[in-house]
């Protein structure tokens, strides 16, 4: 059987990489890390841009600063787990043994799959949450018809937001379910050999 | 140049045959393995910084090629259930047709059969064929090396017979 496989050996070691330009992939890998940084620092400057335009614009009554910290707490409830996700755990998972990475890549899916339905919830509620105390402050003087048209526009916005979630639900399902159930077989396959190879 | 594009290129010529090699064994066809080994090179260069030399930089390299490729081919399975809803093992098999009138039928079976062995079982025995020592395969894999011993064995068994068999 030896022979055999160091035939096969022979053979396997036979076939070699195409010719890649080297240069040209440096020069792609260089340029998503270039569009990528430039990512990162726009969404820190419109957060920052954001949060200051509130705070500066807007008056320091009590439903303004209550609706600003609400909205704060909408848009970190999403770009914290997502940063800490991605930029985090993915990468160190990746020099990990395959077992430890399947276990690792099984947590953070199960993690992201939590965005739409946790995350995402709770972000929708503070923001209508905060627009109905900016409104409630803003149209204190305004008739009671335009105050509930402006608490019905929050319904309104509710309803599309939690579609909006839906959708988001079902795309995330149809992306990781997959591959959290192949994941998962993968690893029951990695125990059941281990118990079988030291029972015997 | 940079010093990490010195370094990804040093890693890149002394271990893209290795690593192709794995995807093929992985894949078992040439389209696939051509999109697993770019997609392996962009996690090495990725994560290039995160090297700092406790392991064999080829075992760190092995690490990343097999931990890509056990997501490669699930999103690929997943690809394919959204456009017909068969199993992954059949597309392989629909896959790895190869052009008529090749001279090296046997050379493409073995890539062929090794990628119709379970995932671990692929990765152990491209490990083992780079001559990857027990201790190094245990530490890629995560498994302990007298349990490498063993399934190695039966690997070897499974693949001779299936290639005699299909051959």
């Amino acid at each position: 059987m030896d022979k055999d496989i160091e035939q096969l050996q022979n053979l396997w070691l036979k076939q070699e990489s195409k010719p890649f330009q080297i240069d040209d992939l440096v020069g792609k890998f260089h340029s998503i890390e270039k569009v990528n940084k430039i990512q990162r620092i726009f969404i820190t400057i419109m957060i920052v841009f954001v949060v200051f335009m509130m705070i500066t614009y807007l008056s320091n009554a009590w439903y303004n600063i209550l609706s600003i910290a609400l909205i704060f707490l909408a848009m970190l409830t999403i770009v914290v787990p997502l940063y800490t996700l991605h930029f985090n755990r993915i990468y160190s998972g990746l020099n990990a043994n395959n077992k430890r990475f399947i276990e690792s890549a099984l947590y953070i899916l199960k993690q992201k799959m939590n965005i739409p339905r946790v995350h995402l919830l709770i972000c929708i509620l503070c923001i209508v949450g905060a627009l109905n105390i900016a409104f409630f402050g803003a149209f204190t003087e305004s008739s009671i018809l335009t105050r509930c048209l402006a608490h019905g526009t929050t319904v309104g916005i509710l309803l599309m937001l939690l579609k909006v979630r839906q959708y988001g639900i079902q795309l995330y399902s149809k992306q990781f379910l997959p591959l959290i159930k192949k994941l998962e077989r993968i690893l029951i396959k990695f125990e059941e050999d281990r118990v079988i190879l030291n029972y015997e | 140049m940079t010093n990490k594009t010195d370094q990804f290129k040093s890693v890149y010529n002394q271990s893209k045959d290795k690593v192709y090699r794995l995807c093929l064994g992985f894949v078992g066809n040439q389209t696939d393995a051509d999109n697993l080994f770019q997609e392996v090179f962009m996690k090495i260069w990725n994560n290039l910084e995160t090297f700092r030399g406790e392991t064999h930089i080829n075992t760190w390299v092995y690490k990343i090629a097999s931990n890509t490729a056990l997501l490669y081919v699930s999103k690929r399975r997943q690809l394919h259930q959204k456009k017909k809803n068969v199993k992954a093992e059949d597309l392989i098999a629909h896959t790895i047709v190869e052009p008529p009138g090749d001279p090296d039928l046997k050379f493409k079976q073995l890539f062929t059969e090794i990628s119709k062995l379970k995932e671990q079982d692929r990765i152990i025995i491209s490990l083992l064929f780079e001559y990857c020592t027990y201790n190094e395969i245990a530490e890629v894999v995560g498994v302990s090396t007298s349990n490498v011993g063993v399934r190695i064995n039966r690997i070897k068994k499974k693949l001779i017979k299936r290639l005699n068999t299909n051959g």
